[in-house]
């Protein structure tokens, strides 16, 4: 019987493939996600507990109307906030200001905002604290509507040292790092 | 008609073909073996429906026709050496059904080869088997079996088939002479002299074990061990063979299980434009990536480790695998040259 025959009927040639299929051709790729979400991006290069816009990129034409939202990046036991945002008026009006998810779960919550200011935007908003009652990690303060006014670039910045955070025991929390936002205008 | 398997029939062709010629010397001087025999014990046979008288008789039988046919020196051929040796610590070793308590046994007795048989009966058939031991490799060399329907009367021609089979390559060469006959056209081979043993032995030689042998362990490693009749060693290699599949199967489960969480977290995090979700999916997805990296690390570690294991697999499997010839033999053939109408013998040594 021709040996080719004699390893086909004893089952050899299956074993065989088995064993190489085991021993070189199971190879596998390493991970490859890259954290390259456009969003993401400046946050990984984030400190927090920090303030940021989001999105941190905004591209509208002349007139239109936006969004922003005003964040707070992985804070601990947070009962108070002030944000003092700071924009050109001649590039940009201020419209309309909504409360964020922040405080959402916590009772007799207060949110205030002033725009009377020339330079500036300030958003406060704390509640009725004790010692059991704050709020913890990265959620949105507030949201500000803007129009776009001029065919101009602007940015909006947060305002040291006046944006701070507070613990319910009015204990300053250290901001490490503050975001920006670019508003691109056609 | 001639029964040709007694060992009467066998010996006395043997005489026939040697003294038919004129001019050949005495039979035992045609005995040229080296003189420091290889020692060799035979464990009684293991029974299974016969008596322990017939099963010692048979062992017996056994031992007989190994110290007429084959080179070997025989130990233990008497039960009173047996005991008188075996005396010495209270263990039962008048059988064996193990290769430790046979290689125990060759210990004991201070011999190079040791025999481990057995003999089942039912109703009138019969199995015999018996393998052959190394004691110093802890291994069985070889195994033979076969099997016998009839009166218990006929089993004694088996026995000696089972020698003759078990130590084809190292009978007595007066056996080889006479499976020749001397005619007036020369040497001519006696045909069927051995049917049992010509029959599957031959066969079994004219395959190249080794060929086989290394087939199996390409297959499998440790195969190519087991059917070189080294099991003890093929079984340990089969054994690190498994351990290392399982090893590379643990890590691709975990590596394709994390690898399916990875994806399915990084399709959120692609499109998604909401901070706390992304805050919430990049450690994660890191985490399985390191998982990911961690396995495939430790596959990449187990199939070079596992080519390395084949290698020297393959490498041992050549070594072990069996060689048509354990013993050379010295052969004595008779020779006859019609011309000059004179009968001699030729005589090759093995040299080494």
């Amino acid at each position: 019987m021709p040996l080719i025959k004699q390893i086909f009927q004893s089952r050899l040639l299956l074993w065989f493939t088995g064993t190489i299929i085991t021993i070189f051709t199971i190879s596998c790729a390493d991970s490859d996600y890259p954290m390259d979400n456009w969003i993401d991006v400046p946050l990984q290069e984030m400190e927090p507990p920090a303030v940021f816009f989001n999105p941190h990129e905004i591209n509208v034409s002349v007139g239109d109307t936006f969004a922003i939202n005003l964040y707070v990046l992985q804070v601990d036991s947070v009962a108070g906030i002030h944000l003092r945002v700071q924009y050109l008026r001649e590039h940009l009006q201020f419209l309309d200001m909504e409360v964020g998810e922040l405080f959402i779960d916590a009772y007799d919550t207060l949110f205030l905002w002033d725009s009377t200011e020339a330079s500036h935007l300030d958003v406060y908003s704390f509640y009725l604290a004790d010692e059991y009652t704050y709020s913890s990690g990265t959620a949105s303060i507030a949201t500000a509507y803007f129009r776009a006014k001029h065919s101009l670039d602007s940015e909006l910045i947060y305002l040291q040292p006046w944006t701070r955070m507070v613990t319910p025991n009015n204990e300053p929390i250290i901001i490490k790092s503050y975001g920006k936002a670019t508003i691109r205008v056609d | 008609m001639i029964n040709m398997r007694s060992p009467k029939t066998i010996a006395s062709a043997a005489l026939l073909s040697l003294i038919s010629a004129a001019s050949l010397p005495d039979a035992p001087h045609f005995y040229l073996y080296d003189q420091s025999s290889p020692t060799i014990a035979v464990v009684d046979f293991h029974n299974q429906g016969i008596s322990l008288a017939a099963g010692q008789t048979l062992t017996e039988r056994f031992r007989l026709t190994l110290a007429m046919y084959t080179p070997y020196s025989v130990e233990a051929s008497g039960i009173k050496n047996r005991f008188n040796i075996l005396n010495k610590i209270t263990r039962n070793y008048s059988t064996c059904t193990s290769i430790g308590c046979a290689v125990n046994v060759g210990k004991l007795l201070n011999v190079d080869r040791i025999v481990m048989g057995n003999i089942s009966r039912e109703s009138d058939q019969y199995t015999l088997s018996a393998d052959l031991i190394s004691v110093q490799m802890e291994e069985i060399i070889r195994s033979r079996s076969l099997e016998y329907i009839g009166e218990m009367d006929g089993i004694h021609d088996y026995v000696d088939t089972l020698v003759t089979r078990l130590f084809y390559d190292e009978l007595n060469p007066n056996l080889y002479a006479s499976r020749f006959l001397i005619t007036s056209d020369g040497l001519t081979l006696r045909q069927s002299t051995f049917p049992q043993l010509e029959s599957k032995i031959d066969l079994e030689l004219k395959r190249n074990q080794v060929l086989w042998a290394m087939l199996y362990s390409a297959a499998l490693p440790g195969a190519g061990q087991v059917y070189s009749k080294r099991v003890v060693i093929g079984r340990r290699i089969i054994g690190g063979w498994t351990t290392l599949g399982t090893l590379l199967a643990y890590n691709y489960y975990h590596y394709s299980t994390s690898k399916k969480e990875a994806d399915r977290l990084y399709a959120s995090y692609g499109p998604s434009l909401v901070p706390e979700d992304l805050i919430a999916y990049r450690p994660k997805i890191q985490k399985y990536g390191r998982r990911m990296d961690r396995a495939n690390r430790n596959m990449r570690m187990i199939r070079r480790f596992s080519v390395i294991y084949w290698m020297v697999n393959m490498w041992h499997t050549w070594q072990v695998a069996p060689r048509k010839i354990e013993v050379e033999p010295t052969s004595i053939l008779l020779t006859m040259d019609p011309a000059i109408n004179e009968v001699g013998l030729s005589l090759s040594f093995a040299l080494d």
